[in-house]
């Protein structure tokens, strides 16, 4: 029952060395034999104090390897973050010159629809995807730095007006950054305006 | 007839009116002359050009846009994302090819077909929130905290709720 230290291979780090030898089937044999008599008390005592030693042993032991675990799994993360980073220098935009992809812009951009939600449901699951100027400056700092720079692509405007859905102060700050990034670029807005009926008792 | 040099050293060869659709072939024939000496395309492969001239013998006889057609006139007008029933089908291809083609259209300098890439690009783009095409096209979101809280108190509004 002496406890021997021995160390990992790879990391270094003491490798516990259980005091018990938690042998089942001879436990299993005192169990249904050892009946009445005088046997050793102490022993069995001393074992019970060893297992909770080696108990507390284990306890520190899954600590130890759940703080590794915690460990290469962030390590991986990384990596996966790293992989994915390096996989996007490869993206086939990086490739178009400034000039092409802001050609694409332009024709992305012939519609920002301006709408607000419907007061009881949701018009759109996303306001900004019907916005494409809004959306390209938002992907990434190229796309951002060549749409701030394309006021054209920041003028051309359709506004839904319904009356059963208010106009917020939200929707007017977007027009207002709209305005301001379409510059001195001529402003096309097409206004529709729908008016809901509403039947009273 | 034209012969075209690949960077893959493979050769095509193709009626003149079909090659003159590129702006870059016509000039360099201009200024060779009457000659049979092929004509290097160092930044075009021959999977590109093969499709390339599928669309230029195409659209063969069609009027080329007018050299001074630039953006500026485009602008003023509100630009159309469609695009031919023939050009779609040509152009749906994958990506790689698609941005190839792209790249290809803007070296040779053949505007409609440029354009025709750039507007799939484009319809790709439309609808999507920026999580959406980042996915798309393998983008990956290199924005700072600072530009981040900046976009995120600019696109306050239209985010989702």
């Amino acid at each position: 029952m002496s406890q021997t230290s021995s160390f990992c291979s790879r990391c270094k780090n003491p490798v516990f060395t259980p005091r018990i030898n938690a042998n089942t089937a001879e436990l299993y044999t005192k169990l249904r034999s050892e009946y009445g008599t005088a046997f050793e008390m102490q022993e069995v005592q001393e074992m019970l104090l060893l297992s909770d030693r080696d108990l507390e042993d284990y306890e520190s032991e899954i600590i130890r390897l759940k703080s590794q675990i915690l460990y290469v799994e962030a390590q991986k993360k990384r990596l996966i973050d790293y992989k994915q980073r390096l996989r996007s220098l490869l993206s086939p935009t990086r490739r178009l010159p400034n000039e092409t992809l802001g050609r694409v812009f332009e024709f992305a951009c012939d519609e920002n629809l301006f709408q607000e939600r419907h007061l009881s449901t949701r018009v759109s699951p996303s306001l900004l995807s019907r916005l494409p100027a809004l959306a390209i400056s938002t992907v990434c700092t190229r796309w951002r730095s060549l749409a701030i720079s394309s006021p054209s692509l920041w003028s051309k405007i359709r506004q839904k007006i319904r009356s059963d859905a208010l106009v917020t102060s939200g929707q007017l700050s977007t027009l207002e950054l709209y305005w301001e990034r379409s510059a001195e670029h001529p402003l096309f807005i097409d206004v529709h305006a729908s008016r809901t009926t509403t039947t009273l008792p | 007839m034209v012969t075209l040099v690949t960077s893959d050293n493979e050769k095509f060869t193709a009626d003149k009116e079909v090659a003159e659709r590129s702006v870059l072939i016509k000039n360099m024939l201009e200024d060779v002359g009457e000659s049979d000496q092929p004509i290097p395309l160092p930044n075009v492969s021959s999977s590109v050009l093969k499709k390339v001239l599928e669309y230029c013998e195409h659209h063969r006889g069609e009027p080329l846009p007018a050299a001074d057609a630039d953006t500026t006139q485009d602008d003023t007008r509100k630009r159309t994302t469609d695009i031919s029933e023939w050009d779609q089908k040509f152009i749906t291809v994958d990506q790689e090819m698609l941005f190839e083609i792209i790249l290809a259209a803007n070296y040779l300098d053949i505007k409609s077909l440029l354009d025709v890439g750039c507007k799939t690009v484009a319809n790709m783009i439309k609808g999507k929130t920026p999580e959406e095409i980042r996915k798309l096209f393998n983008i990956v979101n290199d924005f700072t905290p600072e530009e981040e809280a900046q976009i995120k108190k600019e696109n306050e509004w239209a985010e989702d709720r």
